[in-house]
């Protein structure tokens, strides 16, 4: 249950320069990365940044044009494909196969044994809330259950190192805790969880560490508090207590250590820009004692900020499924 | 290796061990049988109504035999006795022959030999008496007159024979005949299209039956006696020299149908394996689970083990027929016409003929995402595969041939070939050309497998508009 063998320097996934290309799109363009032992660690990036097929090539489903990887310490994931549990983004079932026998193969296949599997499956089952369904055919699953028993799929051998893309895509809130408590789980148990997602939110519930890259290049690399302090707004979100804006803005702008004051993204709230080098937790008092106030708060850099910061506009959803309808469809990108 | 295995035994128990499979594989060919017996027993096709209506003769031979003999022929009491005799004959011929064969003699009991009696008796139409009237016309009708009555329905037909047709026919295939006359050795039946075509059968043979006589009185050659020497035809006791040495029973039906029948196991089993595995790898792309299955395993792994399992269920299908051959031959006394010996390399040729298709199959499936787009990849695979089909008689008929030995050489029907020439042990195949197909159809195993494996890595993650059968080569030498 504890990560065993990894690479020498303590990194369950090592990337240096690996380039993809297919046809004229580059996909992934000399990627470096690095994933600790142990952590758990958030892959962001617009559709078509190339989150797939860096996962992909780190499941050596796809081999790199150039660059080396290191997966728990061996030179492919083929070498240690038993030791690492992985969710497709487009994933699915043999609709025809019952849960218990689709788990059991998939866990077989991952070099479990047949009599510990039936164990296992029944009490993974029981903890993601799927109790009597082991001779139920996939096909008579919902949607939501059906994507339990991916995930099951991806985790039954207990692997070392768990890759999850999108395992957020599609499931309702209480669904989406249910994940995010059994990813916590495997955390506390040691292991390593690396897992792509637009679901920021929960990438900052969840997280150590975030990775995001955009156009197959890395733009963001560190923890949490490492980005948040990188990416600092520093200013403070005040919420005037009668309601006037004007009147607040003028008071705001007179306190010492303002830079600058707009309105807020909250409604009826002003954002005050602080001047370089002014801690805003001191300004706090002053700003309250300056104007009548509902709320004053330290605005602090959400991973949805930075994101839109650094994703070029150009590099948004559709622009990107727009630009790769016309390339060859590899299954994601 | 576990893993291949895992994977080969996944496709063989999700295909072969279901009720669908049992169904279709051995309760359906069986089932097939047991109704065409069922019904055929049960009489449920029921009794054929017999011919009525009138048939018009123009005879214009000397005392106007043709139309004596079929007003004869046709008169109820005539008909009826000639059908008791005749089914007499077939009763007799029939105990006799299985007199002669003691082993069904012993299957049979009395109540099956007298069922099958009466079957025999209505398949020959022996239980029927026609009611037909026969009408003499005078030469001088008008042929449109005697047409427009076939078309009203007033007749059935009606028959024209002359006196040159008690003729033998002329060589000269020139010569004419006088205005209205058939020509010499001829006769003609203008019918309605609503005669039954078997009695149009029967009255043809019963007009050539009077014409035959006649001839045989005009040559003072008495019918009766012609009659019997052909019924008593020379009968040859023919056997055959075993592989031990002894004398075993000859069957040339069984050495003429046997190439075939080799093929034809050959040919099912591989399709049916190569089918399921196209299907197999089309569901696994359809329903996204491919990736899945290649976060376990490697492609070549996916390739090998889906091949193998699936090879299986091929293997299953041709042992299943083969042994049900094997029983009914030796139920019938035959095994020892079957090469038997052959067996290893009949096996040999099935996988060879399974690995080329399941291939190619496999390839094809990875490559697109529906049933559709496989059709117009996999027909020229299909096609080349059926040419021992379309050369199946000129192959047969010349197993050292020309066509037979070019076509031995070519990967995609070495082993249907092959399997037809070695089946034929009046034209043994030398050692040394059977080595030299070997060779080569494993050599093409090996380009069309190294090739699958290259395009299912490539493919089986591919979605969208689907390859050409050139775009399919070209990823061959990415």
């Amino acid at each position: 249950m504890v990560a065993g063998a990894n690479g020498a320097n303590g990194a369950a996934i090592r990337l240096a320069g690996i380039t993809k290309r297919f046809k004229d799109k580059l996909a992934v363009d000399n990627l470096d990365l690095v994933v600790p032992t142990g952590s758990v660690c958030g892959f962001l990036g617009p559709n078509g940044a190339g989150k797939t097929t860096t996962i992909r090539m780190i499941m050596s489903i796809f081999n790199p044009d150039a660059g080396d990887i290191e997966v728990l310490g061996r030179r492919s994931a083929i070498e240690s494909k038993d030791r690492i549990g992985y969710l497709p983004e487009e994933r699915g079932v043999y609709r025809k196969m019952k849960v218990k026998d689709f788990l059991t193969y998939i866990g077989v296949l991952k070099g479990v044994d047949r009599g510990q599997l039936a164990k296992w499956i029944d009490e993974w089952l029981e903890k993601v809330e799927l109790p009597g369904v082991q001779k139920k055919k996939c096909e008579e699953l919902s949607k939501g259950m059906q994507q339990k028993v991916q995930f099951l799929a991806a985790i039954i051998h207990d692997p070392e190192l768990v890759i999850l893309d999108e395992p957020f895509s599609g499931l309702d809130p209480v669904n989406a805790r249910l994940l995010r408590r059994l990813i916590d789980e495997l955390h506390a148990q040691g292991k390593t969880i690396i897992f792509s997602t637009h679901v920021l939110h929960s990438a900052e519930q969840v997280c150590e560490r975030i990775f995001m890259i955009n156009n197959g290049q890395k733009i963001l690399d560190g923890t949490i508090d490492e980005i948040r302090t990188q990416y600092d707004p520093k200013s403070l979100i005040v919420e005037p207590a009668n309601g006037s804006l004007a009147e607040a803005r003028s008071a705001l702008g007179a306190v010492r250590g303002v830079h600058s004051v707009h309105d807020s993204t909250f409604v009826g709230c002003l954002e005050a820009q602080l001047d370089e080098g002014v801690d805003a937790s001191e300004l706090v008092s002053t700003v309250a004692a300056a104007t009548p106030v509902r709320r004053v708060e330290i605005r602090r850099a959400t991973l949805e900020d930075i994101f839109v910061h650094l994703v070029d506009p150009g590099d948004s959803e559709d622009s990107i499924r727009a630009s790769l309808s016309d390339t060859t469809h590899q299954g994601g990108a | 290796m576990k893993k291949i295995i895992a994977t080969a035994l996944r496709e063989f128990k999700t295909t072969a061990l279901t009720p669908a499979f049992f169904i279709g594989a051995v309760v359906m060919p069986i089932a097939i049988w047991a109704v065409i017996i069922a019904v055929t027993a049960a009489d449920l096709g029921g009794k054929k109504d017999p011919m009525r209506g009138t048939i018009a003769v123009i005879d214009t031979t000397r005392d106007g035999i043709v139309a004596q003999g079929f007003e004869a022929a046709f008169d109820p009491e005539v008909q009826k006795a000639n059908k008791e005799a005749l089914a007499e004959k077939m009763s007799a011929q029939i105990d006799k022959a299985i007199a002669e064969n003691p082993m069904v003699a012993n299957q049979v009991t009395p109540d099956q030999l007298s069922m099958g009696k009466t079957l025999a008796m209505r398949y020959l139409g022996l239980d029927r008496v026609h009611e037909v009237e026969v009408e003499r016309v005078d030469q001088s009708v008008d042929r449109q007159t005697l047409r427009d009555r076939v078309k009203n329905g007033e007749l059935l037909a009606f028959i024209n024979v002359g006196e040159y047709t008690i003729d033998l026919p002329n060589p000269d295939p020139n010569a004419k005949s006088a205005s209205g006359t058939p020509a010499p050795g001829t006769f003609e039946i203008v019918h309605s299209k609503t005669l039954d075509p078997e009695y149009l059968g029967d009255v043809r043979s019963m007009a050539a039956g009077i014409i035959q006589d006649a001839r045989y009185e005009r040559r003072d050659i008495d019918p009766k006696v012609v009659d019997q020497v052909q019924d008593n035809a020379p009968r040859a006791k023919v056997s055959l020299v075993t592989d031990t040495g002894e004398e075993g029973k000859s069957n040339a039906l069984m050495v003429e149908i046997l190439p075939f029948i080799f093929m034809m196991l050959l040919f099912t089993a591989t399709m049916t394996g190569g089918q399921y595995l196209l299907m197999g790898t089309l569901e696994e792309k359809g329903s996204r689970v491919m990736e899945v299955l290649l976060s376990a395993v490697s492609p070549g792994q996916l390739l090998i083990g889906k091949m193998i399992g699936q090879g299986l269920v091929g293997a299953a299908i041709l042992v299943i027929y083969s042994s049900l051959g094997v029983a009914a031959a030796d139920r019938f006394n035959m095994l020892s016409q079957l090469p038997l010996g052959h067996v290893p390399l009949l096996a040999l040729y099935f996988i060879m003929a399974y690995a080329f298709l399941g291939g190619m199959m496999t390839a094809i499936g990875a490559a697109v995402t529906d049933y559709r787009e496989a059709n117009a990849l996999f027909a020229p695979v299909t096609i080349s595969m059926m040419l021992p089909f379309i050369l199946l008689i000129i192959i047969k008929d010349n197993p050292s041939g020309m066509l037979a030995r070019v076509t031995s050489y070519f990967p995609p029907t070495t082993p249907f070939v092959m399997a037809m020439r070695i089946s034929q042990p009046a034209h043994p195949v030398p050692v040394w050309e059977i080595i030299a197909t070997m060779v080569v159809g494993f050599a093409g195993v090996g380009v069309v497998v190294w090739g699958a494996a290259k395009i299912f890595r490539l493919g089986v993650l591919r979605y969208g508009k689907p390859p050409t059968l050139v775009g399919l080569m070209k990823w061959l030498t990415e």
